[in-house]
């Protein structure tokens, strides 16, 4: 490990991110909010810090996989930090901060915040803006601004997108992270100007479009998009968290390439799409059964909305599923591990994997009737190979004990079973309401300090996907 | 340009971090799955997986009618499928496609190529056994590679002890041979790279890397010898493979009487070899064993080399020899990495398979696209050549050399003239618009090398 060229590569990130928060400071003064002096500080701290790293005498080198893992997940850790700053000078703790801006950038979305309205403005904006940014990624973002990025870039690129195989769009790697962000802002203006034509001002627009197509569920508004009672934002909003969880590159070949038939060719998506209209139709007739909604169109917007939330790890929420019946429940929390698709903002397991380990597990069961078989996992016609299917269950296998142990050690802080169960659900998927004291009315601000690093972790462990912070728990990965 | 390469072997690999860093967009395509990784992880390319004959996975590539790619080269080990890659780009619209061919009757002149349709076939075997040859018969040398068209020649070579240059700077050297038109580009001292100046004093051991004309070649063998050099007598080659046995037909047909001989442990092999080659003594035996290379009379041999298919081999019979007392033995090996052996190793020299077919490709690409690029890198040192078009009002055209102030680290190696006159520069030639303009960069100077005799230089 060459911490040299690990610490070059952070420090450009913070950069990156410190110039970001110019935008909160435009509303902060505009507005003539509290917070203007918090942001001007976390500025300066930003790129002073940042330059200091890059300053770092080393030579220029191309980054070898172990420590494009580290520069990822350092990235991700420090940028939290930096991000938690404005939070902390506005009067959190930094464990509070940390939280926050980490639940943030991981688009998360779970809040310490109980009275979300009675923060300055600019803050609000900066913790719906840590959504956007950490969406689409902060590393490919950086890989598409820094041209130095471009060598050893594929290793970047490949520890943060979420999925099995990360695919290139171009020849470039610099081509394809701009292309992504590309398509990541052509959705989010057009969600923008449909929440704006609908009647919200422009920066409750913006927070709410940063909030859906980065899958995160931060809302300026005390009742998030409840409060609204519209129908007609209901289904923007639906329609959009929809579009955020499905893979950019379909999105990309339906807009630049005008190929919208590669969203029925692809497995993933038919099994996305699958999984949303089961969801909402049987939470509706649940629903409709329970006598909670008269109207059917009624029950449907509803139950919708919170499936896809769930299932796109955004978690917005317009209903308190927590009065639902039982079988809503568990369907979302079971949803809460399913996730959006590999190449999306959501967070989860995928719906890409759950799709190979049951063809998988298909394929094992054929094997007892057929033990002389000669058989391959396949997606349609396309065979998988066998290292990806076998990183697939190593990941599941992770995915389950990191659950579990921290499942254990938040009922060891003393939280209830549901709630300790439903708090790692909702962060290690990066969705942000879950049940019990954490439920979608309730907020994570009286979880014990140590839960809520915990936690953090939990949600950086979730949008990096384990592997990435995982290796470097070994300690072969920090040999000189 | 948007470049397909098919095939990610060697030549392959090797062929594409040359052509990213002249900013071409890459695509691979593969159908071993551990080198379409190895492209992946390493290379800011996209590699297609599949196999590169087939147009469907061509056409994953972006190789279908009315295609974007400008350029197509197939270098697979496998001539049939090479040769079907280029038609089918052909056909789709590619404006070059280049093919390796491993089989030399398709690249002895270039009919093939023509009636193929192929704008540009190349076998490894022919441009290594030419390479070898050289160095074969320039005693001092241990590297040969052609520039500007094979009109100036890059020669590495050796510094004799008994060499009238020892302990004298370059400047004496050059006043006490007048007329002798060379550039020294780099020293090479124990390991160690230098940039040479007109101070820079010449030791016994030194490597000395020179651009020259083929009619000095013969004083300086002298000048670095220190004495009249003998004419090559006693060849011999390990492995009658193609590169051995292409080797051996040359050297058959030079003018002088050699003596060759080749080992090879392949009885069926030797058989076939022994019945094309006239002049030449075929010795079924392994090139790694001693008491085979002692009944030969290794130790008195001028020259050895070994061309087998396994680099281990090559460099240790290399060695073996070396120690038996041949004069100069020289390696073929095809991984690049076992290039940084020759300072370890006790044997003349190691040379690269590919390098010299994978610079007469990237030539043909530059010479296609017009853009100022980085010819050519020798294995061993960390500069390059580079060859450049000058522009009339760039900083260093139209002026004396002397006045050009060329940074330390850029030496002006020749100048092709637009009339086909080479010129080994000195400090009162100049640069003419149009010239070619042949340098020798250390690699963190390689841009405002490109400035200085380029405008345009910035944005390719």
């Amino acid at each position: 490990m060459r911490l040299g060229a690990v610490l070059r590569v952070v420090g450009a990130l913070l950069i990156v991110v410190s110039t970001f928060m110019l935008w909160p400071l435009l509303w902060s003064i505009l507005y003539r909010q509290p917070d203007r002096d918090a942001f001007i500080g976390s500025i300066v701290i930003g790129y002073a810090s940042g330059y200091a790293l890059m300053l770092y005498p080393q030579e220029e080198v191309e980054l070898r996989s172990r420590e494009a893992f580290a520069v990822v997940v350092l990235g991700w850790f420090f940028s939290a930090l930096l991000g938690a700053l404005p939070f902390h000078f506005c009067g959190y703790s930094l464990t509070d901060a940390f939280f926050e801006s980490m639940s943030g950038f991981t688009t998360t979305g779970a809040s310490i915040m109980a009275d979300i309205e009675s923060n300055p403005r600019g803050l609000l904006f900066w913790r719906s803006l840590t959504h956007w940014l950490g969406g689409m990624g902060i590393i490919v973002l950086s890989l598409a601004i820094l041209p130095f990025l471009g060598a050893g870039g594929m290793e970047l690129y490949k520890a943060e997108v979420p999925g099995p195989v990360a695919e290139k769009l171009t020849p470039r790697i610099r081509q394809t992270a701009m292309l992504l962000w590309g398509v990541y802002a052509i959705l989010s203006a057009a969600e923008c100007l449909l929440l704006w034509l609908g009647g919200m001002n422009l920066y409750e627009a913006l927070t709410h479009t940063f909030g859906t197509m980065a899958t995160g569920g931060f809302s300026p508004l005390n009742k998030s998009i409840g409060q609204y009672g519209s129908a007609y934002f209901d289904w923007v909003i639906t329609l959009f968290m929809f579009l955020a969880g499905c893979n950019f590159t379909l999105h990309y070949r339906a807009l630049f390439q005008r190929d919208f038939g590669s969203y029925l060719r692809d497995h993933e998506f038919r099994f996305f799409l699958g999984v949303v209209v089961f969801g909402s139709l049987s939470v509706a007739i649940s629903l409709l059964v329970h006598h909670l909604y008269s109207s059917p169109l009624e029950a449907i917007r509803y139950s919708t909305f919170q499936v896809v939330s769930i299932l796109t790890t955004t978690g917005y929420v317009t209903a308190d599923f927590e009065g639902w019946p039982d079988y809503a429940q568990a369907l979302l929390l079971l949803l809460m591990f399913v996730g959006g698709c590999a190449g999306s903002t959501g967070g989860g397991i995928k719906g890409i994997r759950i799709l190979l380990l049951a063809k998988r597990a298909h394929l094992e069961l054929q094997k007892l009737l057929h033990p002389k078989a000669v058989m391959s996992t396949r997606l349609g016609r396309s065979v998988v190979e066998e290292r990806i299917v076998n990183a697939v269950m190593v990941f599941f296998f992770l995915y389950l004990l990191v659950f579990s142990l921290a499942t254990l050690a938040m009922a060891a802080l003393g939280m209830d079973l549901l709630s300790s169960i439903a708090s790692v659900a909702a962060t290690l998927n990066n969705i942000g309401p879950g049940l019990g004291s954490v439920g979608p009315m309730d907020n994570y601000a009286h979880v014990p300090a140590l839960g809520k690093w915990i936690l953090s972790s939990c949600m950086l462990m979730g949008r990096l996907e384990l592997y990435a912070c995982l290796v470097l728990l070994l300690p072969s990965t920090w040999e000189k | 340009m948007k470049i397909v390469i098919v095939g990610a072997g060697n030549v392959g690999y090797t062929l594409a971090s040359y052509l990213l860093e002249e900013g071409h967009d890459i695509i691979m395509v593969e159908a071993d799955d551990e080198r379409a990784e190895r492209a992946e992880a390493n290379l800011d390319v996209l590699v297609i997986r599949g196999n590169g004959a087939r147009p469907a996975v061509l056409e994953k590539a972006g190789i279908k009618p009315g295609t974007d790619v400008d350029v197509l080269v197939a270098c697979t080990g496998v001539d049939e499928s090479n040769i079907l890659s280029c038609l089918i780009a052909k056909r789709c619209g590619v404006r070059r496609v280049i093919a390796r061919s491993r089989n030399l009757e398709f690249t002895d002149d270039s009919f093939w190529a023509e009636s193929l349709g192929i704008d540009y076939m190349i076998s490894p075997e022919r441009s290594i056994a030419k390479e070898i040859e050289h160095v074969l018969r320039v005693k001092p040398s241990t590297h040969y590679l052609e520039l500007a068209d094979g009109r100036a020649l890059l020669y590495s070579m050796k510094v004799s002890p008994t060499s009238p240059m020892v302990s004298k700077s370059l400047r004496e050297v050059g006043r006490a041979n007048p007329g002798l038109r060379v550039n020294v580009v780099l020293v090479e001292r124990e390991g160690e790279e230098i940039v040479p100046n007109g101070d820079t004093v010449v030791q016994a051991e030194d490597i000395l890397y020179l651009v020259t004309t083929r009619e000095h070649v013969k004083r300086l063998e002298e000048l670095f010898l220190g004495g009249k050099s003998k004419p090559l007598r006693r060849v011999v080659i390990v492995g009658g493979g193609k590169i051995g046995y292409r080797l051996a037909m040359q050297l058959e047909s030079s003018r002088e009487e050699l003596e060759i001989k080749i080992i090879e442990k392949n009885p069926d092999k030797c058989m076939r070899i022994s019945q094309e080659l006239s002049k030449t003594m075929v010795i079924n035996g392994d090139g790694t064993d001693l008491a085979t290379l002692e009944a030969e009379e290794v130790g008195g041999a001028d020259a050895f080399i070994t061309t087998t298919q396994q680099d281990e081999v090559n460099l240790l019979s290399a060695a073996l020899a070396h120690s038996l007392g041949t004069e100069k033995s020289i390696a073929v090996v095809r991984k690049m990495d076992y290039m940084k052996l020759v300072d370890h190793l006790p044997l003349s020299s190691i040379i690269n398979f590919y390098e010299s077919m994978v610079s007469s490709i990237l030539s043909e690409i530059r010479s296609f696209s017009g853009r100022a690029s980085r010819v050519s890198i020798l294995e061993d040192v960390e500069s390059s050549v580079l060859e450049i078009e000058a522009e009339a009002g760039a900083p260093a055209v139209g002026v004396p050399l002397r006045e050009a102030k060329l940074p330390k680290g850029v030496i002006l190696a020749c100048i092709l003239k637009k009339s086909g006159e080479i010129v080994i520069p000195r400090g009162d030639d100049v640069v003419e618009p149009g010239d070619r303009v042949t340098s020798f960069v250390s690699d963190e100077l390689l841009d405002r090398a490109r400035q200085l005799f380029s405008r345009r230089a910035k944005a390719a």
